[in-house]
C-alpha cells in the first residue's frame, strides 16, 4: 500500500537510525521533523485559508445571504461561491493538508512496522526495501526508547498496579491532539453564540489517534505525538495559537 | 467550514478503518516448519501443528485443536525419540502466548507448557540428553528438563534476538545470534567458551559443524564463514550475491549455499574458493538437502532445484517440480520422498517423489 512512499520512508528511517548512533526514538522523532518541515508550505497555506474562511463567514455580506436564502438552499451555494470567487478563498483549500496528513500516515505505519521487522517474512521483506549500502549492518534495528518497545503497543507497568499496564503514550497523545486543535482553531470573536462546526471534530481526532496509538505500536504514537508537538510550535512561532480557545466557556466544544 | 468537516471525518473513519483492518488480520509471518519421524509429518504453520499420514496426507490431529487468538506456529517442531514433540509458538502481540510446547506424538495431547520466555520462538529447540535448549528472540537461550523445568541455574543470553537452532558437538554448543555474534557453550555448565569477533551482521544460520574442525554459517551480510571451532577465529569468508538464511550443505567436501537474489555456490569448505554458481530464479532461503550424492532445494518461485555433479567433474541443475506459491522452508526427506512446504499457496505442505512427481498435498481445512 503507497509503496512509493513507504520504502523511501523505510529507508529514511534506517538512514537517520544509523546517522545518530542506532536509536530509532531519536530517528523517528526526526523523521517526523523532517516531515513536517517538508509539508510546511502546505500547513501554512491551510491556516491561512482557515483564517480567511472564518473571515469570510463573519462578514456581513455571507450572513446576509445565508439569511436571505435560506429557503433556496441551490440560490445559497451559487451565492457562496459567487463570495467565495469575490474573495479568492477556496473552501477546499483548507481541507487538502489534512487530506496530505491522512495519506501520510498510512505509509508511516507500514514503515514503522516494516522496519522493526520482528518476524521471518517479515524481516525478508525490509531487506528487499533497503537501498542503503551496509544497510544489512544494522539489523536488527534496537526497538528500546527510554521505557517503549517501539515495535509493540507501549504500556507501562508499575509496582504498585500489578498487572495492568498504563498506555501513557496513548494518553499523551490525545491530550497533544485535543490541544492542537483547539490552540489552532481561530478564536471565536466574544459575544458570537452561533454553532462551532469543528467541535465534533475537535473531540474526534483525539479519540481516535489515542486509539490507534493505543492498539498499534510505539513507533506510530510516537510520530503522531512528536506531530502533534511540532504542529503546536509551528503555530507558535507565527503567532497565531488561539490561547483563548483554553479558557473555560470559550471554543464551545 | 461545513464543506470541510466531513471529508475530514470520513477521512478519520476510513483511516481508522483502513488500519484495523489490517492490524486485525493474522498473515504469515514466516514459512512451514517440518519434520518427520515413522509415518507421520509434523508441520508448524499458522495457528495449528498438524500431524499428518506420510502416506497420503491424511489429518491424523491437529495442536491446538481451536485456533487461539492470534497464537502461532512456525519452528519446526522436533523429536525426542521418545513419543514426544516439541515446539514453540508466538503471538502477533509478542506480549503474551511465546510457548514451548510439549505433545504426545501420537494424539496430540499436551504434556505441558512453558511460558517464561517474554519473546518469540523463531527457531527450533535442541533436544539434547534429557533437556531441552530453545533460542528465543529475547535473546535467551533457554534449558529445561524434558518435564517441562526451567534449569534457570544454566543461562545464556545474548544481545540481540535468537533466530536459529543451536548445534552440539563432543558437549559444546554452538549457536549464532542476531547480535553479530556465534558462540561456542559448554553444554553442562551454560559456560561461553569463545564468542566470535563482531561478524558485522546478523546471523539466523544455525551453525554446520564440518568433520574438519570448523564450522559453517551464512550471514545477512551476504557471506558464507568458515570458523574454527575450538577457537572462534574466521578461517576464511566467502562473498555472496545477498542475505543467506540458510545453513550450508556439505557433500564432498564442498559447500552448498544459496542467497536471497537465487545466486547459488558451490565453495570450497578448505578455502572458501567458489567452484561454481548458478542464477536460480527466486531467492533461496531454505537450507540445501543433500541426498545420495545430489543437492535439493527450494526457491521463492516455487521451484525445486536438483544439483548433482557430471561425469567432467563439473555440475549440473534440473528443475525437478514446480509449485504454487513460495519455497522458504528447507526441504526434507522422508523415506523416499520430498516434503516441500510452502507459502502463498493454495497448499501448505507439496509432497513428490524423488524424480518430482507430485504424490500429494495439503491444505488445512477450517
Amino acid at each position: 500500500m503507497l509503496e512509493f512512499l513507504t520504502v523511501p520512508f523505510v529507508n529514511a528511517m534506517v538512514l537517520l537510525y544509523g546517522l545518530i548512533g542506532e536509536n530509532f526514538g531519536l530517528a523517528i522523532i526526526l523523521f517526523t521533523l523532517a516531515i513536517r518541515l517538508l509539508t510546511f508550505p502546505l500547513t501554512s497555506k491551510q491556516l491561512k485559508s482557515t483564517q480567511a474562511m472564518q473571515e469570510l463567514q463573519q462578514s456581513k455580506k455571507w450572513q446576509q445571504i445565508q439569511k436571505k436564502y435560506k429557503d433556496n438552499k441551490e440560490k445559497l451555494a451559487q451565492e457562496q461561491m459567487k463570495i467565495y470567487q469575490e474573495m479568492g478563498v477556496s473552501p477546499f483549500s483548507s481541507c487538502l493538508p489534512t487530506m496530505l496528513q491522512f495519506v501520510i500516515i498510512i505509509p508511516v505505519f507500514y514503515a514503522v512496522r516494516r522496519v522493526l521487522a520482528t518476524t521471518p517474512l517479515e524481516l525478508l521483506q525490509l531487506s528487499r526495501d533497503l537501498g542503503i549500502p551496509d544497510a544489512a549492518n544494522l539489523i536488527p534495528l534496537n526497538s528500546q526508547f527510554l521505557w517503549m518497545d517501539l515495535g509493540q503497543p507501549e504500556r507501562l507497568y508499575l509496582d504498585f498496579l500489578p498487572g495492568i499496564g498504563i498506555p501513557v503514550l496513548a494518553i499523551i497523545v490525545v491530550i497533544t491532539t485535543y490541544l492542537q486543535s483547539k490552540l489552532m482553531t481561530p478564536a471565536t470573536p466574544t459575544g458570537d453564540q452561533g454553532p462551532n462546526p469543528t467541535a465534533g471534530l475537535t473531540l474526534m481526532m483525539p479519540v481516535m489517534m489515542g486509539w490507534i496509538s493505543y492498539i498499534y505500536s510505539a513507533g506510530l504514537a510516537l510520530y503522531f505525538l512528536t506531530g502533534n508537538l511540532v504542529s503546536i510550535i509551528q503555530y507558535a512561532a507565527t503567532g497565531r495559537l488561539s490561547l483563548s480557545n483554553l479558557r473555560p466557556g470559550n471554543g464551545k466544544s | 467550514m461545513k464543506k470541510i468537516r466531513y471529508p475530514t471525518i470520513f477521512s478519520l473513519l476510513a483511516l481508522s478503518l483502513f488500519l484495523g483492518g489490517c492490524g486485525t488480520l493474522i498473515n504469515p509471518s514466516s514459512w512451514p516448519g517440518l519434520a518427520v519421524e515413522g509415518e507421520s509429518v509434523y508441520i508448524a504453520y499458522g495457528s495449528h501443528v498438524y500431524a499428518l499420514q506420510l502416506s497420503n496426507g491424511a489429518e491424523q490431529w491437529r495442536f491446538p485443536e481451536e485456533a487461539e487468538n492470534s497464537l502461532s506456529f512456525y519452528s519446526a517442531p522436533v523429536l525426542d525419540g521418545d513419543g514426544s514433540l516439541y515446539f514453540g509458538s508466538y503471538s502477533q502481540s509478542a506480549s503474551n502466548g511465546n510457548n514451548i510446547y510439549k505433545v504426545d506424538q501420537k494424539n496430540g495431547n499436551e504434556t505441558w507448557h512453558f511460558d517464561g520466555a517474554s519473546n518469540r520462538y523463531i527457531a527450533s529447540a535442541l533436544v539434547v540428553d534429557g533437556a531441552l535448549y530453545a533460542p528465543n528472540a529475547d535473546s535467551i537461550l533457554y534449558k529445561l528438563s524434558t518435564d517441562g523445568q526451567w534449569l534457570e541455574d544454566w543461562s545464556f543470553q545474548g544481545e540481540e534476538p535468537l533466530w536459529a537452532q543451536p548445534q552440539i558437538d563432543e558437549g559444546v554448543l554452538y549457536l549464532t545470534g542476531m547480535d553479530h555474534h556465534v558462540y561456542a557453550i559448554e553444554e553442562s555448565s551454560g559456560e561461553v567458551i569463545w564468542i566470535t569477533e563482531d561478524l558485522s551482521s546478523a546471523i539466523a544460520s544455525t551453525p554446520l559443524i564440518g568433520d574438519d574442525g570448523n564450522i559453517y554459517i551464512g550471514t545477512f551480510g551476504s557471506q558464507v564463514l568458515a570458523i574454527d571451532k575450538d577457537t572462534g577465529t574466521t578461517q576464511w569468508t566467502a562473498e555472496m550475491d545477498d542475505w543467506v538464511w540458510g545453513t550450508p550443505a556439505i557433500l564432498d567436501g564442498n559447500l552448498y549455499i544459496g542467497d536471497q537474489s537465487g545466486t547459488f555456490m558451490v565453495l570450497d569448505s578448505e578455502s572458501g574458493e567458489q567452484l561454481w554458481s548458478l542464477q536460480a530464479d527466486g531467492g533461496i532461503i531454505g537450507t540445501p538437502l543433500v541426498i545420495d550424492e545430489r543437492v535439493y532445494f527450494g526457491t521463492e518461485a516455487g521451484k525445486i532445484y536438483r544439483i548433482e555433479t557430471t561425469e567432467s567433474g563439473d555440475w549440473d541443475f534440473s528443475i525437478i517440480h514446480t509449485v504454487e506459491g513460495k519455497v522458504y522452508s528447507p526441504l526434507v526427506l522422508a523415506g523416499d520422498i520430498l516434503l516441500i512446504g510452502v507459502v502463498e499457496g493454495e497448499s501448505i505442505l507439496v509432497v513428490i517423489d524423488m524424480d518430482g512427481n507430485e504424490k500429494w498435498d495439503f491444505s488445512p481445512e477450517n
